[in-house]
């Protein structure tokens, strides 16, 4: 059963609506746990032995994986049926918010909460020239003025798309980080904590829930997340502010923020873009202040298959920047923004909303390891972590 | 068309731009795999639309199944089924038509074929 999102931005479905997104959140789960494992056997049963004869040795990489598989069956209606689940996800939700979308504004503009706008900021073709993950309108299509239904879509998009997985607001990467950073240095206690490409802030706002007292910001290209996100917290009543902004060229002075944080972000940008946040985040770090991002694991920590299962969404989904964010050599990627080599941080974290606090803490004190759950959604998914610490001088 | 379907024209594109992937080579598999998962989609709606209804008739003391058998559509009741139908049709069918990007499937293939300009 979905729930409905629990802040006053929410839409409430028709039944028929709501059944039709359970079934698309049930498609979408036997596809990533019970097709996802077929097709592995597929691979391990024929793709790769016949590979094997034909090369004298395994594929070496996904894009020799994803080669091989091309003409296994099964891979074709793998995709096919991933691809229209992704499709349906959507089209499961936007009828619901094009039919609230007077009343949706309406609420927005009633309590807005805090939302800094910057209509000349221009969105980035990595967002407008492409639907992103075949999301109608990307991220930042606005149909009305002041218009909230780019963040509408996207927050109920991901209640659908995440099967229950990721939080009862699609919050938990969110309290998983914020809690994990508690946990595994307790003697840092961020005061000013910056979310870059936070979209509708719903990792955002876990972070001034976890350290009551700090100054939290989230910030987004996109004016219609910007608000939704501003008016869902206000909703909840969390303080945060959102702003809309570029993170690669950030209107922070420098040394502003003791914590610089993202999520499911990096892999939607073109690598000059990676390279240009990272510098800012460097830059609006104090000394000894924390660049920590959620991502998807890198390739260099996975076998041929597994990067290939995971660059799926680079091949097919309309996100072209994953794979090439995923190929990079990450502690690199920090070096190269200024923080120093020996500073760098990765870490497997365990999902807090779904694991006890002392399993949590403990997993955390042990130094969860990398394997072939993390960043895989499912019911056994762990989260990938890295960044680095600004070093003081 | 209902007066209420024609009133509220949506404003939001169901469609996302750009061409969509083929996965098949016999030409129309990609198609009917779409049709195939909307039909199925739209099946369970309707089977735990029924499982519910079976359930609340049931519970107010309502037997169901004689009365479905003998009841009489009125015209405006035929002219919403009618336009239900139309729609749901229309969505099994998605993957055929012009897209909200301006270009079909069908059409791109009728193209490359050389049968249009």
């Amino acid at each position: 059963m979905l729930k409905d999102l629990s802040h006053d931005l929410r839409v409430t479905p028709s039944r028929d609506e709501r059944t039709r997104q359970e079934f698309v959140a049930s498609l979408r789960n036997h596809i990533l746990a019970d097709m996802a494992g077929s097709m592995r056997a597929h691979y391990e049963q024929r793709v790769l032995p016949a590979f094997q004869r034909d090369h004298g040795r395994a594929p070496v990489d996904g894009d020799e994986v994803h080669d091989a598989m091309q003409e296994e069956r099964y891979f074709r209606f793998y995709s096919a049926i991933r691809y229209n689940a992704q499709e349906m996800v959507f089209r499961s939700v936007i009828p619901v918010v094009d039919r609230n979308l007077e009343d949706l504004n309406a609420r927005a503009r009633a309590k807005p909460g805090s939302a800094v706008l910057n209509p000349g900021l221009p969105v980035p073709n990595n967002v407008s020239n492409i639907d992103v993950h075949l999301s109608p309108g990307s991220y930042h299509s606005e149909y009305q003025a002041d218009d909230v239904s780019p963040g509408a879509i996207y927050d109920n998009s991901i209640n659908v798309f995440a099967f229950n997985q990721m939080g009862r607001d699609i919050d938990d990467i969110g309290h998983s980080f914020a809690n994990y950073v508690r946990l595994a240095w307790p003697d840092f206690r961020p005061q000013r904590i910056l979310d870059a490409g936070c979209t509708v802030g719903h990792n955002t706002l876990p972070w001034a829930q976890n350290f009551p007292g700090a100054e939290v910001t989230g910030i987004d290209v996109s004016a219609g997340v910007v608000r939704y996100a501003a008016a869902r917290a206000a909703s909840l009543g969390v303080p945060a502010r959102f702003m809309q902004m570029n993170a690669t060229q950030l209107d922070f002075p420098d040394a502003s923020f003791d914590l610089v944080f993202s999520s499911m972000f990096l892999h939607e940008l073109p690598l000059k873009d990676i390279r240009a946040f990272f510098r800012e985040a460097h830059r609006v770090l104090k000394p000894g202040g924390l660049f920590l991002n959620m991502e998807l694991p890198p390739n260099n920590k996975m076998q041929a298959y597994d990067r290939f299962y995971l660059d799926w969404d680079s091949y097919y989904n309309k996100e072209p920047w994953y794979k090439p964010f995923r190929d990079q050599d990450l502690r690199q990627l920090c070096a190269a923004a200024g923080f120093a080599a020996d500073q760098f941080v990765e870490a497997v974290v365990p999902r807090y909303t779904y694991t006890p606090e002392a399993e949590f803490a403990a997993r955390v004190a042990g130094g969860a390891r990398f394997n072939d759950r993390t960043g895989r959604l499912g019911e056994e998914i762990e989260w990938y972590a890295f960044g680095a610490w600004k070093q003081v001088p | 068309m209902t007066k209420a379907a024609a009133a509220r024209k949506p404003r939001i594109p169901l469609s996302h731009r750009g061409k969509r992937p083929r996965f098949f080579d016999a030409s129309g598999t990609d198609e009917l795999m779409s049709m195939v998962l909307e039909l199925t989609a739209e099946l369970w709606v309707v089977k735990k639309r029924l499982y519910l209804l079976e359930r609340v008739a049931g519970q107010a003391g309502v037997p169901l199944t004689p009365e479905i058998e003998a009841y009489e559509l009125n015209p405006d009741e035929v002219a919403e089924l009618d336009e239900r139908r139309r729609l749901l049709i229309a969505t099994v069918l998605r993957s055929l038509e012009v897209d909200q990007a301006g270009r079909g499937q069908v059409r791109e293939e009728m193209e490359a074929t050389g049968r249009v300009a």
